[in-house]
């Protein structure tokens, strides 16, 4: 393996249906992301990079062929060492921002750290720097139906940088928002990335790819081109 | 790689999933909640207070039966004996014993009371008669003991220093029979009424008969053929759902004396009442090492009480646990419902966390929390509303059963039994359809397939 590499695919495949009726959604991806790799996942719909996404993301099980993270074969850990796995190492942004909508934005935040370990006094200094740091002071105790769709996207951001995570996965994170809010969500992507996070990201616009070191085209279940990031 | 968790931290999970919990019920519906809480609540109560009604029901009967006429422990009659013979040694020992608050010495004979006997101006007419038990008591000491006086309904009770009179159980009278299909009521009688006691004596000694009404000696009484019978005035009407008071005849011990002429050391039974604190069956005990058994059938209250009954009350009692068992089978699955379609619109939600690494057994763990939440409010409530409210007001306002006033018989621990197993199946009910939704693929419940 080498050393720089924090994922690695080969040769995946994955099929949905049997016989007749069997699609390949991916066809034989062989991929290595690197450590500090801003990576963006670009294609039409139905190009199969939500799919690659959830393999490397450790969501789904490929039909065949090997995925590995920091040299692990993931495939060979069940269901429940996997999401520890996730817990430990992964952090995960949603499209639409996926946060409980019963606790509060700190609340959201240290339910990953509860769940590592840590006291509630040292989650809610966590929790509580890391919504600072992604300009939510003030909105600590709210609600997400109290926060503005980019305010909700940036405190999801919070909950999965938080426990400083090796590999950061965003799906779509702008897609529910506008320019503006969009933008926010870019720029606290971008600062993570410069303090040294590895992100892998799914979007369809091209112009969020900017601060990308890497820009991967999908066409049919493949990986057709690496373009350029998107430059101003 | 930087070193990481390879097992969860001990206690990580009960505090997420107490996080999870408490804050899906602080910000769940009120309704939903007040809805869910009443449930448990009324199914609570179904539990125990069906059963306890049931068992009040006999439990009622019984203390009617111990406080209208054994008392603590009834003596009587040997099965084939007519009679206590050794009743004086007895009396003196019970009147004498330090536990002993009260004795009452009663003195039986069957025979019949015959009303309207006056009107009936032909042979062919028929008898308006019923069948009793004819009870000598002293109205006085009898009183201090059942309170005979308070179940009067109409007239007024008997005195030792007058003759004459007679108290009727309600149960002979057909404005009172609620069984009058089985034998023929006395008609139109009350207090003020001629009645004619008719029975046969016991002893082979047959004297003067010295019986009357209005406390004179009277002339109209007749022996025939052993047989006595006496005319008396009804002096009043005592009504109980104990047949052993409803359908007896009371006269005094001195109108009993000169008509039955049994000697008053033979007497039929004593219910005796024993201080507060003795214990029955030790107190028994001691009459036994008098050997006061060669004499006497000695009974608790308890012991006294006919076996038709007990199995009555374990029937009640079965009934009870049978149909607190279905509420409970319905209250858990309306539980399991409401937690099913809550975890069941909260599928996306279930997904997500477990995508960011929330264990699965935590959020399983959340849900039966919210449950046992549920289950815990809704028992205590009951508790008060049982032991508070209902236990208090059925003591005061019992239930006008036929056969007896009914009561809440309910114990803290029965109580307390019935909660632990609305407990366990609730906890049961909330965790098998998180456990349903949390075992299903994650990415399929992120995205709703």
């Amino acid at each position: 393996m080498n050393m720089e590499n924090i994922i690695e695919l080969k040769n995946i495949v994955k099929s949905f249906g049997k016989g007749e009726l069997k699609i390949d959604v991916l066809k034989d991806i062989t991929l290595d992301i690197k450590k500090g790799d801003f990576v963006a996942l670009m294609g039409k719909s139905g190009a199969g990079k939500s799919t690659l996404f959830y393999q490397m993301s450790l969501l789904d099980r490929p039909t065949s062929g090997e995925v590995r993270i920091f040299g692990k074969h993931m495939d060979t850990l069940t269901e429940e060492e996997r999401v520890l796995f996730r817990l430990n190492h992964l952090g995960y942004i949603f499209q639409d921002y996926a946060l409980v909508p019963e606790l509060s934005a700190e609340e959201n935040v240290t339910l990953p750290l509860t769940m590592l370990g840590y006291s509630d006094t040292e989650a809610k200094e966590v929790a509580g720097k890391t919504l600072d740091r992604l300009g939510l002071e003030g909105k600590h105790t709210n609600r997400p139906s109290q926060l503005s769709g980019g305010q909700q996207q940036r405190v999801s951001i919070a909950r999965a940088v938080a426990k400083n995570p090796e590999l950061l996965f965003a799906d779509e994170p702008t897609a529910n928002l506008d320019g503006a809010s969009s933008d926010d969500v870019i720029d606290a992507l971008r600062k993570l990335h410069s303090e040294g996070q590895t992100i892998l990201m799914v979007t369809h616009e091209h112009e969020y790819t900017q601060f990308c070191n890497r820009v991967l085209w999908m066409e049919d279940g493949v990986i057709t081109k690496e373009m350029e990031p998107y430059k101003k | 790689m930087q070193s990481k968790n390879s097992v969860l931290k001990k206690g990580s999970v009960w505090k997420v999933a107490r996080k999870l919990a408490f804050r899906q019920v602080q910000h769940s519906s009120i309704w939903m909640n007040v809805l869910i809480i009443s449930i448990m609540l009324l199914t609570f109560l179904n539990l125990v207070v069906i059963t306890g009604i049931l068992t009040g029901l006999t439990e009622g009967l019984f203390t009617d039966y111990q406080e209208q006429y054994t008392r603590d422990v009834i003596i009587s009659t040997l099965s084939g004996e007519n009679a206590i013979s050794n009743s004086y040694a007895i009396t003196e020992t019970l009147n004498k014993h330090p536990s002993v608050e009260h004795v009452t010495v009663r003195y039986i004979q069957s025979g019949t009371i015959e009303a309207n006997y006056q009107t009936k101006w032909d042979f062919e007419s028929p008898e308006n008669n019923v069948s009793t038990q004819l009870i000598g008591i002293n109205p006085e000491v009898e009183n201090e003991s059942t309170h005979l006086a308070d179940r009067l309904i109409e007239g007024e009770y008997l005195s030792s220093n007058e003759s004459g009179y007679v108290i009727l159980g309600s149960l002979m009278l057909d404005q009172y029979a609620t069984f009058s299909d089985t034998f023929d009521p006395l008609i139109d009688v009350h207090p003020g009424s001629r009645v004619k006691l008719s029975f046969v004596r016991n002893s082979v000694e047959v004297s003067g008969v010295g019986s009357g009404h209005g406390g004179e000696d009277v002339e109209n009484s007749t022996v025939d053929r052993g047989g006595v019978s006496a005319e008396f005035i009804v002096k009043g009407i005592v009504q109980s759902k104990v047949g052993q008071v409803a359908q007896r005849t009371y006269i005094t011990q001195q109108d009993w004396d000169r008509l039955v002429n049994q000697k008053l050391d033979l007497a039929d039974e004593f219910a005796v009442t024993l201080k507060p604190g003795v214990d029955s069956a030790g107190f028994i005990s001691e009459l036994q090492s008098y050997d006061f058994e060669r004499y006497a059938k000695l009974e608790t209250s308890a012991e006294a009480i006919p076996s038709a009954l007990n199995d009555l009350q374990k029937t009640f009692a079965l009934l009870g646990n049978l149909m607190g068992g279905i509420s409970v089978i319905v209250s858990a699955i309306t539980v399991f419902v409401v937690i099913y379609v809550n975890a069941l619109t909260r599928r996306k939600q279930i997904g997500i966390l477990k995508g960011i690494g929330i264990n699965g057994r935590a959020i399983e763990k959340a849900y039966i929390m919210q449950s046992l939440f549920y289950a815990s409010v809704g028992i205590t409530i009951g508790y008060f509303v049982i032991f508070i409210f209902l236990v208090p007001f059925f003591e005061k306002n019992p239930i006008d059963f036929p056969v007896s006033d009914g009561i809440l018989a309910v114990t803290l621990a029965g109580t307390t039994i019935r909660a632990i197993v609305l407990i366990v199946v609730t906890a049961l009910a909330g965790f098998l359809p998180s456990w349903l939704i949390v075992r299903q693929n994650t990415l399929d419940s992120i995205l709703g397939r």
